[in-house]
C-alpha cells in the first residue's frame, strides 16, 4: 500500500494533521469528526496508560499532576517534565502527540503514515528544530522536512487563485491562536520563501478576549441581580466563560448578539438570570487594547525587516481568533489593503505542511479552488454623495470579496430623519467605495415604523453557493422585519414570507400593475419602477395608512401605469 | 474541485451534527439549568418540582427522537470522552465519579458534540 506524506501543525494549544489527495490538501478529522486536536498528554494515575488529545484535555483538571499541556514551549530545552510516576523530555511528550495524530490519521485513511512534514514557529532555533525532528523519530516517523509555520500558510495561498495584483515579494502572516500570537514577514523569491523577521507574544491569544468578555458579563450579572458583592463560584465562571466564547464567535458575523441565560446560579433561593444585548462595538471597546498590542508587534516586525507598510504585498491570517472583524479592520487600516482570509485559519498551517509534503514527493499540487464571493456585496448608504448628482453614493460593504461561502454577515445602519418612512435598500457588488462605480444587483423598499433619527436597522446578507443572497432587514426594537432573496445571477429580488401577498394583489390596480411589471415588452427600468411603486402601495394598504397618503400613492401608481400603457401602444 | 467536494461533505456533516441542533442544545441547556436551580429542598413544592422534571424528561425524549443524547447523569464513573472535569474534589483518588454536572454535554450519532463539564470525586464526596 502506498505510504502517505502528511503535514502536521504541531501547535502549542492544538495540533492538526493533513494530507494531499489528488493534488489537494485536506485536514483529517481524527477526533469526534474534527481535525483540531488539543496538544495535551495525560497519564492514568493507576496503570500509567496514556491519553492524548481531547480525552487528555478533559482529564486535566482531574489529574493536573499527570497531565501536560503547552509542551511546545519547552522544546529544545534540557529539562524533564514529571507527569505521574515518570518524567519525560519535551521530545518524548511531543512524540506522543505526533504518534497519536499519525495513528488516528492512518486509521482514518486506511493507509500507513510514516513520513511527515512538521511545522515550527519561525523563531525556533536549531535546538528546537532538532528537538522537533527527534520527537518525530521517537514517534516512529520520518520527518522529511521542518517548515516554518508562516511559510506553510503562505504556501497554501500560493495555490489559491487571487485577483489582487502585486509586484511586492513581501508577505505578512498574522497568527492569533487561542493562547499565542506570532507575526512574520516573508520574502518570496520564486520557490524560496525566506522569513525576514518574526516576533510575537506567547501570552496573548483568543482566550484573553473570552476572559475580558467573561468579566464584563459578570459585572452585568451583578448589576442585573443587584448583587454588587457577588463572588462567582466555579460553576458560574464555567458558564460565563462558555457564554463569552459563544458571544465572541457570534459577534464575528453580526453586529449584536442577544444573551438570554437562566439560572446561572442561586442566591437566597433566587435564580441568577442574565438577559442582555451585546453589540460588537461594546465587545471591541472591551478588547481594543489587545488588538492594539498585536498591532504594536506587527510594527516592530516591519521595522526589524526594514520594510514600510506599503511594501507588504499580501496579508495572511492564521489562527481561529483572526475571525474577529476588529483584527481585519486594524490590519486593513494599517496596510491600506484587504487581508487574505479565505482558507480556514485553524487549518491553514497544516494544509501548507501537506502541500510541502506533496512537493517533496513530486506530487503535483492543483490550484485550490475555493467557493468564495467573487465581489464584495453591500448596500448604498448616505455617508457620501456623488459630487455630480448630489445623490448618496457610499458603498457600505457587508460581505467582503473572497469570503468563503456559504456565509452570513450582518451590519447595522442608522436612519437619517425623525419619523423616516422607508429605506430603499439598494444592493451593489464591486470594490469601489462609490456605488456609481459598482454594479447594481437589485433593490427593494423597506417600510419603517415611526422612530427618531439615528434609529438602528440591521441588514443581514446570507450568501449561498447558488448565487442567492437572502437579505433580512430588521428595525431594532420594533416588530418590523423583512426578508427577500436576491438572485445575483438574474439580478432578481423576491420577497420571502409574503408569497401569498405577491400572488394575490390587494386590488384591481395592483393586479394590473403587477401584470405590467412582468410584461417583457417594457424596458427593464420601467418594470422595476412599477414593481417598486406597487409594493409601496400594497404595503400602505395593508398597514392601513391614512386616506391622503393612499390617494397620493394611488395617483403615483396610476400615472406610471398610464405611461407604461402608452409605451406598449407605441410598441404595438 | 475535489477539495471543494470534500469540504462540502464535511460541512454537510458538520451542519447535521452541530448547526442544525444548536437551537435545540440551547433549549436543552436552559431546561437543565432550570431544573437544577430549583432542586434544593424547600425551593419548590413537590408538584412544582414534578412539573420541571417532567418538562426535562419530555425534552430528553424529543432530543432522543432526533438522535441527540444529553450527558447529564451524576453518580456515574468519570469517562474522559463524555466528561470534561472542571474540579476534582478527591485529588488523591485514582477512580473518580461524576458528583455534579456543571454544564450538560451532548452526543449525536455516536459523536460527542460537547463533553459535559463536571465536578468529580470519590463517591463518598457527594
Amino acid at each position: 500500500m502506498k505510504s502517505i506524506v502528511c503535514g502536521i501543525d504541531l501547535g502549542t494549544t492544538n495540533s492538526v494533521i493533513a494530507f494531499l489527495k489528488d493534488g489537494y490538501p485536506r485536514a483529517i478529522p481524527v477526533e469526534e469528526g474534527t481535525a483540531i486536536v488539543p496538544s495535551v498528554v495525560s497519564f492514568d494515575p493507576g496503570d500509567g496508560s496514556r491519553w492524548v488529545g481531547r480525552r487528555a484535555r478533559n482529564r486535566r483538571a482531574a489529574f493536573p499532576q499527570h497531565t501536560v499541556t503547552s509542551i511546545k514551549r519547552l522544546m529544545g530545552k534540557d529539562t524533564m517534565t514529571v507527569a505521574g510516576r515518570s518524567s519525560f523530555s519535551p521530545e518524548e511528550l511531543s512524540s506522543f502527540i505526533l504518534k497519536y495524530l499519525a495513528e488516528r490519521a492512518s486509521e482514518h485513511l486506511g493507509a500507513p503514515i510514516d513520513q511527515v512534514v512538521i511545522t515550527v514557529p519561525a523563531y525556533f532555533d536549531d535546538a528546537q528544530r532538532r528537538a522537533t525532528i527527534q520527537a518525530g523519530e521517537l514517534a516512529g516517523l520520518d520527518v522529511v522536512r521542518i517548515v516554518n509555520e508562516p511559510t506553510a500558510a503562505a504556501l497554501v495561498y500560493d495555490h489559491v487563485p487571487s485577483d489582487s495584483e502585486t509586484d511586492s515579494p513581501y508577505v505578512l502572516v498574522y497568527d492569533l491562536g487561542g493562547g499565542t500570537f506570532d507575526v512574520s514577514v516573508i520574502e518570496i523569491k520564486g520557490e524560496i520563501k525566506e522569513v525576514l523577521a518574526s516576533s510575537g507574544d506567547t501570552s496573548l491569544g483568543g482566550d484573553d478576549f473570552d476572559e475580558r468578555l467573561r468579566r464584563h458579563l459578570l459585572e452585568e450579572l451583578k448589576r442585573q441581580a443587584d448583587l454588587p458583592d457577588l463572588k462567582p463560584d466555579l460553576g458560574l465562571n464555567v458558564r460565563l466563560l462558555d457564554i463569552a466564547e459563544r458571544a465572541k464567535i457570534a459577534l464575528s458575523d453580526r453586529p449584536y448578539v442577544e444573551i438570554h441565560e437562566v439560572a446561572l446560579g442561586m442566591v437566597d433561593g433566587r435564580p441568577l438570570n442574565l438577559d442582555l444585548e451585546l453589540s460588537r462595538t461594546e465587545f471591541e471597546s472591551l478588547t481594543e487594547d489587545l488588538v492594539a498590542r498585536t498591532m504594536g508587534i506587527v510594527k516592530e516586525v516591519l521595522k526589524e525587516a526594514h520594510l514600510e507598510t506599503s511594501e507588504i504585498g499580501k496579508l495572511i491570517l492564521v489562527g481561529g481568533a483572526t475571525r474577529m472583524p476588529a483584527v481585519h479592520q486594524a490590519l486593513s487600516e494599517l496596510f491600506e489593503q484587504t487581508v487574505a482570509h479565505s482558507v480556514d485559519p485553524d487549518l491553514c498551517v497544516a494544509l501548507g505542511a501537506a502541500i510541502q509534503g506533496g512537493l517533496i514527493t513530486g506530487e503535483s499540487v492543483g490550484q485550490i479552488l475555493l467557493d468564495v464571493t467573487a465581489h464584495s456585496l453591500g448596500i448604498k448608504t448616505l455617508d457620501t454623495v456623488d459630487p455630480e448628482t448630489g445623490e448618496p453614493d457610499c458603498f457600505s460593504t457587508i460581505i467582503r470579496r473572497n469570503t468563503r461561502i456559504p456565509v452570513s454577515r450582518a451590519e447595522v445602519f442608522w436612519t437619517v430623519a425623525d419619523g423616516q418612512e422607508k429605506i430603499n435598500v439598494e444592493v451593489f457588488q464591486g470594490e469601489s467605495p462609490s456605488c456609481s462605480e459598482n454594479t447594481p444587483i437589485g433593490d427593494f423598499l423597506y417600510p419603517l415604523e415611526s422612530a427618531p433619527a439615528s434609529s438602528p436597522v440591521t441588514v443581514e446578507f446570507a450568501y449561498d453557493r447558488e448565487g442567492l443572497v437572502r437579505i433580512c432587514v430588521d428595525q431594532k426594537g420594533y416588530d418590523n422585519r423583512k426578508e427577500v432573496t436576491l438572485d445575483i445571477r438574474q439580478r432578481k429580488v423576491e420577497e420571502i414570507g409574503q408569497a401569498e401577498a405577491v400572488e394575490t394583489p390587494v386590488n384591481y390596480i395592483a393586479e394590473k400593475a403587477r401584470r405590467l411589471a412582468l410584461d417583457e415588452r417594457l424596458p427593464e427600468g420601467v418594470r422595476r419602477e412599477i414593481m417598486r411603486v406597487v409594493q409601496v402601495y400594497e404595503e400602505a394598504i395593508r398597514a392601513g395608512e391614512d386616506e391622503a397618503r393612499m390617494d397620493e400613492l394611488e395617483d403615483e401608481l396610476l400615472e406610471i401605469l398610464d405611461q407604461a400603457e402608452e409605451e406598449l401602444e407605441a410598441v404595438e | 474541485m475535489l477539495l471543494e467536494e470534500v469540504r462540502r461533505e464535511q460541512e454537510a456533516a458538520a451542519a447535521r451534527d452541530r448547526l442544525d441542533v444548536q437551537p435545540l442544545l440551547d433549549l436543552c441547556d436552559s431546561v437543565f439549568y432550570l431544573q437544577r436551580a430549583f432542586r434544593s429542598p424547600g425551593l419548590m413544592s413537590r408538584q412544582h418540582a414534578q412539573v420541571v422534571s417532567t418538562v426535562l424528561k419530555k425534552m430528553d425524549h424529543f432530543a432522543s427522537s432526533l438522535g441527540l443524547e444529553m450527558i447529564v447523569d451524576e453518580g456515574v464513573s468519570f469517562d474522559s470522552r463524555m466528561h470534561e472535569v472542571v474540579l476534582n474534589r478527591s485529588p488523591e483518588a485514582a477512580v473518580l465519579e461524576v458528583l455534579e454536572v456543571v454544564q450538560p454535554g451532548y452526543i449525536r450519532e455516536g459523536v460527542v458534540l460537547r463533553p459535559a463539564k463536571v465536578v468529580v470525586g470519590n463517591a463518598g464526596e457527594s
